[in-house]
This record gives structure tokens, C-alpha cells and sequence, in this order.
């Protein structure tokens, strides 16, 4: 216990000692952090963004004329049946016309010259991701009612693909953002290890094993960066509490997540991953100073 | 205590600091290690407590082959032998009080211990009154006593000091012999490398020369000489 209170007194007098490193320590993690924090973020935000538009993408399935009720029921029933369709919406020859005839508005009048209603009934489909539409389309014109299927093909395509790269590149940038992240904080610890190498040396002359020469400097880098890591938080949830406060009433149409949950989750993330790193890299900083090897020196 | 073996130290660049050297210390011995600079004073001390290790040949301390010694056992080990750096070494942004205290602190003495030791010794080697000032604050000799006292806080069974009483006045060099002259009383082995004649001379003990890493002169009782 003596031990215990010995180590987080040496590393908090340390720690209020060198105050300018300790500062430059905190510094440097609060900003690699939130770099790391908003860019995910960012993420989480284009991720949202781009399932709210997949969750619009519709398919319009068109039935050949003539068939009875009792076949354009099946038809729908079928239609519900299959497990990538979201929901299903019956659009009657009836209501397409009057559709049309709002959308044409002044123009209505080209209608009247048609003496009967061309339009074919159809199934409006939402599916539980777009990129089942090529084989929903290509599964659903083999049934004898359906004449023919309609989709933005090209839009799904696109935005099939750019999830794909946004989730790679997403992934990818994450990951060099915190082996940055990583490399920034041992270096910080290392540059508050090499400003006290005479202590050390002193301290393993006199009889410190290496775990006694380790904990303080550990304790104070698990600390530096749990005091960036909490202040990168902060500025991360009330950065973006700002924000959207600022950004929905005059761009309502960027989707942003409005649920504190998932900003929650990444904002817990970042500041695990501080502490860790904090742990990790000056454990990393620190060993080939204090290491086994290092109590005989190579001369 | 202390056994050499045909020891040879040679430093990089091809530096030959010890030469075949067979040297044994008895437990309770006071030793004196003369010689000209750069004659491999130092690095004999420092092949003791395993700062460094021989080209050639073995050492042992207390009956322990160092050769074989663990890394991992070198810390247990060197509680055991104080040793005063030539410079001192004080941790600068550490009181007098906490330079000595902190050695009782790596070795676990209880907190309460711990300061009535560390007052015993400081007030020993008479710099108790500067105890809460740094190490930047004293003078060369006070700064030099506040290393004996880091030196034999804990009680070691072997004490090695390189150059001791160089920056004191002989009124100071003497109290200082005076207080190792005690601990070697009280059974340390105290090994002391020095160049003050008059005080080599005057204590008659044992004297250890070496000139270019060899052992030239080895005499109970001996004189400042090499």
C-alpha cells in the first residue's frame, strides 16, 4: 500500500514539477485525440447520411393489364414474402393518374386528349438495402403478371459503391490516425523519459528494479492522457451538440445523427484508446530505459 | 567480499582500462585505491557493483559470480553495496531529504523508519539543517556529504566511494574519513579511491595502487604512493 502511495506521489509531484512537458503531453493528445474523435464523427454522420438515402431508394414493379384482383393480391403477397423487401405499397392504375395529373399540375390539361387511363397498376417496394435491386428485378420479371420493373439504377449503383469506399477509406484512415496517435503520445513520453535519464540512472544505481522505476512514469502517462482524453471528449460532445444546434434549423436537409447514443459510443472509444495508448506507449517509451539489459551498461 | 580473477576491462575504441587483475577484499576491510588519473580506479568500482562488465575474467561480491548474476537480480543486488559517485550523482529536483529518503523508499522501509533514518544519517554527516534545500543550493562539500549520507542510509555491507574528499576542506576530509572510519567499525567493507596523501597516510590501512590498469603496490598499512 506504502508502495502504491509512493508511486502515485512520485508521479504526481513529477508530474506538477515539470509542468510545461506536462502540459505539452496533455496538448498533444487532447488534439491527436479529437482529430481522431471528429474524424470518426465525420464518419458516423456520412455512414447515417448515406443509409438514410439507401432507406429511400424504391423499386416500382409494373403488372400487365387485365388481371384479376385475386392475382394482383398474390402478387403483393409474394412480393412480402421475400425477406430483403422493407415494406410494400399497392399503387392502382387509379391512383398513378391522379398522381400524375398533380405532378403535371397546369400542364393536366395534355391528359384530357387520352380518352381512357393508360397507366398500369404497380407494387411500390422499399427494400432492407439497395443493393438487392438488380436481384429483386431480375427475380420478379420472371413472374408472368409483372411487365416491367423500374429503379434509379444508376443512383443505387453509385451509392452502393460509395459506401463501399467511404467504409474503406473509413477504415483505413482510422487506423493511420491512431497508429499517429500512438507514435505522437510514446514520443511525448519518451522526450519526459530522456529528461529525466539521470534520474533513472541514479535510481537503478541505488537498488530500483525496473518495475519501481516504470509505475511512476506509467501513472503519469495513463493520467496525461486520460486529462487529454477527457478534454478532447468535451470538446467533441459539446463541439457537436454546437453544431447541430447551428446546422439543422439552417441546412435541415443535411442529415445528422441526433441521438446522443452513437456520439456517446465514439466518444467512449476515443478516450479508451487514449488511456490505452497512454498505458501502452509509455510502457513502450520507457523500456529501453529501464529495461532488464539497461542495468549493465555496453562500454 | 570482494574477489578478481585475471580481470580485464577494455572499453570501446580499444581502450585497455584494467589489466589482469586479481585483487581480494576481505569482509570488514578498510581499503585504500591510489593511483594517477585515468589508472582504472573508477572502472574497478564500477566492475564491483556491476555497472559494467569484465572483457575477461571474474568477479565476485559476497560469494556471488556477477558473470552469472540476472539481469533482473542486479537491483536486490546493489542494495547491499552504497556506493559515493565521484559526481555526486544527486537527483536535482529532489530535496536533500527526498535524494536520501528515496533510497530507503526503492528498498521498502516503512514511511515512519524511513524519516527517522534518514534524519540519523543527515545529521551525521552535518547537513540535517539543509535538508529541504536542492541540490543546486549547497555547496560542493555539502553536496558531497548529502551523497555519503544517500550512501550508507541503508546500512550496505560493502561501501565504495571514488574520490570522497576531493572538493572538501582537510577539516571536512577528515570528518568524512571519520564517519567511514565508523561504518567500517560497524563491519562495512569500505573500499575508498583518493588522492589525498595526507590522509592515506595517516590512517594506516591498507593501500591499493594501480597505474595503467595494473596492480603496481598492494600493502597493509600502506603509503600514498604509486
Amino acid at each position: 500500500m506504502s508502495r502504491l502511495g509512493y508511486f502515485f506521489k512520485e508521479a504526481f509531484v513529477n508530474f506538477w514539477r515539470h509542468k510545461l512537458m506536462s502540459f505539452i503531453a496533455i496538448f498533444t493528445v487532447f488534439v491527436t485525440l479529437s482529430t481522431l474523435g471528429m474524424f470518426g464523427l465525420l464518419l458516423l454522420n456520412l455512414n447515417y447520411s448515406l443509409k438514410m438515402v439507401q432507406g429511400q431508394v424504391r423499386i416500382t414493379i409494373f403488372l400487365k393489364s387485365g388481371l384479376s384482383k385475386d392475382a394482383i393480391k398474390d402478387v403483393g403477397k409474394r412480393l412480402s414474402s421475400l425477406s430483403i423487401v422493407k415494406n410494400v405499397k399497392f399503387i392502382s392504375k387509379d391512383t398513378a393518374y391522379r398522381r400524375l395529373q398533380e405532378e403535371l399540375g397546369r400542364e393536366r390539361y395534355i391528359l384530357s386528349a387520352l380518352e381512357y387511363n393508360p397507366l398500369p397498376n404497380s407494387f411500390e417496394v422499399k427494400l432492407t438495402s439497395p443493393i438487392y435491386a438488380s436481384t429483386l428485378s431480375r427475380r420478379v420479371l420472371a413472374w408472368k403478371e409483372v411487365s416491367e420493373v423500374v429503379y434509379a439504377r444508376e443512383i443505387v449503383d453509385k451509392l452502393i459503391a460509395l459506401i463501399g469506399i467511404v467504409e474503406k477509406i473509413g477504415v483505413v484512415i482510422v487506423f493511420i490516425l491512431g497508429l499517429a496517435a500512438l507514435l505522437i503520445i510514446v514520443n511525448t513520453i519518451r522526450l519526459m523519459v530522456l529528461s529525466r535519464q539521470e534520474e533513472i540512472e541514479i535510481m537503478k544505481l541505488v537498488g530500483a528494479t525496473s518495475w519501481f522505476i516504470r509505475m511512476p512514469f506509467v501513472i503519469e502517462g495513463v493520467f496525461q492522457s486520460f486529462v487529454g482524453a477527457v478534454l478532447s471528449s468535451a470538446l467533441m460532445f459539446y463541439g457537436y451538440v454546437w453544431l447541430v444546434k447551428n446546422i439543422v434549423w439552417r441546412f435541415p436537409f443535411v442529415p445528422l445523427v441526433l441521438d446522443t447514443r452513437p456520439i456517446l459510443y465514439v466518444i467512449a472509444v476515443v478516450v479508451i484508446f487514449g488511456v490505452l495508448v497512454g498505458l501502452f506507449g509509455s510502457l513502450l517509451a520507457i523500456q529501453k530505459y529501464v529495461g532488464g539489459r539497461s542495468f549493465v551498461k555496453k562500454e | 567480499m570482494i574477489k578478481m580473477f585475471g580481470v580485464t576491462k577494455v572499453f570501446s575504441g580499444n581502450i585497455v582500462a584494467l589489466k589482469d587483475i586479481d585483487l581480494h577484499i576481505r569482509k570488514g576491510e578498510f581499503v585504500f585505491l591510489v593511483g594517477p588519473t585515468g589508472s582504472g580506479k573508477t572502472t574497478l568500482m564500477r566492475l564491483i557493483y556491476k555497472d559494467i562488465v569484465p572483457t575477461k575474467g571474474q568477479v565476485y561480491v559476497d560469494g556471488e559470480n556477477l558473470q552469472k548474476l540476472k539481469n533482473s537480480h542486479i537491483p536486490y543486488f546493489r542494495r547491499d553495496i552504497g556506493v559515493v559517485f565521484q559526481d555526486y550523482k544527486l537527483i536535482e529536483d529532489k530535496t536533500v531529504f527526498e535524494n536520501v529518503a528515496f533510497v530507503l523508499e526503492v528498498i521498502g522501509v516503512p514511511k515512519r523508519e524511513c524519516e527517522s533514518r534518514v534524519m540519523e544519517v543527515l545529521d551525521r554527516v552535518k547537513v540535517a539543517h539543509r535538508r529541504y534545500l536542492y541540490p543546486h543550493q549547497l555547496s560542493g562539500g555539502e553536496q558531497q556529504r548529502v551523497a555519503i549520507a544517500r550512501a550508507i542510509v541503508k546500512q550496505p555491507s560493502i561501501l565504495l566511494s571514488d574520490e570522497p574528499t576531493g572538493n572538501l576542506d582537510p577539516k571536512t576530509a577528515w570528518d568524512i574519513m571519520e564517519i567511514f572510519r565508523d561504518i567500517n567499525i560497524q563491519g562495512t567493507t569500505v573500499l575508498i579511491a583518493t588522492h589525498n596523501k595526507t590522509i592515506v597516510d595517516a590512517m594506516k590501512k591498507r593501500v591499493v595502487a594501480l597505474k595503467n590498469g595494473s596492480i603496481v603496490s598492494d600493502l597493509e598499512e600502506g603509503l600514498y604512493g604509486f
